[in-house]
């Protein structure tokens, strides 16, 4: 009977959008695809942000996928500029340069590259999530759960990004359990299921009973879930891959950073700027931004709520991921908390090729 | 130690068994003198029709119904479905390379050309057909997982329990086909004939035999096989789901083995489990020395695939070895002469 009502309804939205619709110049909006969108993953979830860009009214998005990073990507970007487009998202760190190239040629154009920070021309943005803020409630998490105090964590490249994860990961942990231990495995790949399937079989094999992964595909959690042992989800909702091991799942956000820049295409406001977004757009409190948390499960009511309890502070700015006083894993004090700051500066996230006291073992580099 | 030994061959078994099984096939196909580039492509169209077929075959049991729809269901799979779902995979497979074999065998096209034809097609197709085309997006379904071929205590039985009895179906079958296979070439005469013209096709075709048609048996065998692979790693290596270009290059592995193995059964079956050992070492290594440098690291990393590398230059310059193992009519074209 609801499904009735549902349709009804449905049907009278529908039609009220299309008399609403002004007859006005469309705004083209493209965007580059380092893989397939697939059902899951991080280009999944930039196909999901586009979407909501093509319902609005007065807006159209192409999409081209499987686009190799690096100078080839030059020429499906000039494809784009060339047919119309007005604003091009770029959604992965290697299409960086040849954003910026293409950028200088096409100067009306408006050009968007998610996780850089090269803006060489006035045409260009760089965007990206605070995703450590995840890390943060799945290190609480983790603290209170696991039995053999130690986590497995499947790293994919030693950047600033991966490392940022791992340590807000054990700063909450060992905030909360300083029995805590994380054994680290890099793959070097950010999607190769056969892979991430044996680093997580081999940590679960060496002791841990939870798999944090920082990898694309739900093969860490597929073994988790056949071992018995507990996994997050990464990027995307990973919950259904596993029923009883599935904790909670960090998904990117991209919907309302592309729906606004649109816009500000659309209304001749758009600017050229760096936007880091957390939990909320502004951090304290304001706005969806680019990350939020997804079906907690299989864990304790009270740690559950508490879980709960750090992700709506962090999303308040109540408090912050990385707050001083931080040692490094030489045991000396964090620069910006020795400099009276009271959390770790933007700079230093962006920059942070260091591990946090606690954690065994050299980053690769 | 023993246990981790154990763990590291169990391992491994899941990460060889896909290479040895396309590998077996690619054997035969190059035996009779053709080479099949499109092993990528035909592992992943298999590898789709097994996830359909386990799809479509599964028991379903709705739990939650509402107004006659089903919003949640207990599904579950037995080894009966998982065979006919393995006999969908090895059927389409065989069926792919078909496209292939009447390409290079009846229009005489250029092996490698139809080869990387196929190898493109079949990631593009099953990226399509995976997608919303059957009106199910099967990037997004769920299948049970396959039961192990023995009861599920019987995994607990020292040694034999994670190595034979927790294991899939698929694996104790690659060594009865690998046996099979070399009985069949070395001690049979249609095995002989096979060789014969890989060895030299107009000898063959002037004795009577008909190279066409054992070539295009030869091709549908190693697209079984293909298929056969690429539903172990949709279905079987991890947990059954299809994602696009899950295959991630291991068609190109099985090829290479091949030559690794310079056209020796004994020796594919070597190379496919030197290639998974290390890669089942690799992240049991990076997580017990994590003080490794990144050189040492990023080298674990590469490791499997400088092996073939080295092994093949290694082989080159022994122009013996290759002559004597290597089927001399591989990769041309037969025109039957008047």
């Amino acid at each position: 009977m609801n499904r009735a009502l549902t349709t009804l309804l449905a049907s009278a939205l529908t039609f009220g959008a299309v008399v609403a619709t002004p007859a006005q110049a469309e705004t083209k909006v493209g965007f580059i695809y380092v893989g397939p969108p697939g059902d899951l993953g991080w280009t999944y979830r930039h196909d999901i942000g586009r979407q909501a860009v093509e319902a609005m009214d007065g807006f159209t998005t192409t999409a081209l996928e499987n686009v190799p990073e690096g100078p080839e990507a030059v020429e499906a970007i000039t494809q784009l500029a060339e047919t119309g487009h007005d604003l091009i998202f770029t959604t992965s760190f290697g299409f960086m340069d040849a954003t910026n190239e293409v950028a200088g040629n096409y100067p009306d154009v408006k050009f968007e590259h998610a996780t850089g920070y090269i803006r060489a021309h006035e045409n260009v943005s760089t965007y990206s999530g605070r995703f450590y803020e995840g890390r943060v409630v799945q290190g609480y998490i983790a603290a209170n759960i696991t039995e053999s105090n130690k986590i497995g964590y499947i790293a994919s490249f030693p950047i600033p990004e991966v490392i940022r994860g791992i340590n807000a990961f054990m700063l909450e942990a060992k905030k909360h359990n300083p029995d805590v231990e994380v054994e680290i495995v890099w793959v070097f790949t950010w999607f190769d299921p056969a892979k991430e399937a044996a680093a997580a079989q081999a940590l679960i094999d060496n002791g841990a009973d939870i798999i944090a992964a920082h990898t694309d595909s739900p093969a860490p959690m597929q073994i988790a879930e056949a071992n018995g042992v507990k996994a997050y989800g990464q990027a995307s909702n990973m919950s259904r891959f596993g029923e009883t091991a599935h904790l909670v799942s960090t998904v990117d956000d991209w919907d309302s950073y592309y729906v606004e820049r649109a816009i500000a295409v659309a209304n001749g406001t758009w600017e050229s700027q760096d936007s880091w977004w957390g939990f909320t757009k502004d951090g304290i409190g304001g706005e969806v931004g680019m990350v939020h948390l997804a079906d907690y499960s299989n864990m304790p009511a009270d740690v559950m709520a508490e879980a709960k309890a750090i992700e709506a502070a962090l999303a308040a700015g109540d408090r912050h991921s990385f707050p001083c006083p931080i040692y490094m894993q030489d045991g000396n004090l964090a620069e910006d908390c020795a400099n009276g700051e009271a959390h770790l500066t933007d700079g230093t996230l962006l920059g942070m090729n260091w591990y946090i006291e606690g954690i065994d073992g050299t980053i690769p580099q | 130690m023993s246990e981790l030994i154990i763990q590291i061959l169990a391992a491994s078994m899941l990460l060889a068994t896909p290479l040895l099984l396309a590998a077996i096939g690619e054997l035969v196909v190059e035996k009779s003198g053709v080479i099949n580039l499109g092993v990528e492509g035909m592992m992943l169209i298999g590898g789709l029709a097994g996830f359909i077929a386990l799809y479509q075959l599964q028991t379903s049991i709705c739990t939650l119904e509402l107004d006659g729809v089903c919003f949640a269901s207990d599904t579950s799979v037995n080894q009966l479905q998982y065979l006919g779902a393995l006999v969908v995979a090895a059927v389409v497979g065989a069926a792919a390379a078909a496209v292939f074999g009447f390409l290079t065998q009846h229009f005489r096209a250029n092996h490698i050309a139809a080869g990387l034809g196929l190898t493109v097609l079949g990631a593009g197709l099953s990226n399509s057909l995976g997608g919303n085309f059957f009106g199910v997006d099967y990037t997004a379904a769920i299948v049970a997982k396959v039961p192990a071929l023995f009861p599920e205590s019987w995994g607990d039985v020292p040694v034999l329990g994670p190595l034979l009895f927790a294991q899939n179906l698929l694996v104790p079958f690659s060594f009865v086909m690998l046996v099979a296979v070399w009985y069949f070439l070395s001690q049979t005469r249609a095995g002989l004939v096979v060789r014969a013209v890989g060895e030299n096709h107009h000898s063959a075709y002037a004795l009577g035999y008909p190279v066409i048609l054992v070539r295009m048996l030869t091709i549908m065998f190693g697209g079984a096989m293909a298929g056969l692979a690429g539903a172990f790693i949709v279905i079987a290596q991890i947990a059954p789901k299809w994602t696009e270009g899950i295959t991630v290059g291991k068609g190109w592995l099985a090829l290479a083995l091949i030559l690794f193995a310079t056209w020796r059964p004994g020796r594919v079956l070597l190379g496919a489990y030197i290639f998974g050992i290390v890669l089942a070492l690799e992240p049991r290594l990076k997580a017990i020395f994590s003080n490794m440098s990144l050189e040492l690291s990023y080298f674990l990393t590469a490791l499997p695939y400088i092996v073939p590398v080295v092994v093949l230059v290694l082989i080159s310059r022994n122009p013996v070895m290759i002559r004597r193992n290597a089927p001399a009519s591989l990769g041309q074209a037969f025109e039957p002469r008047s």
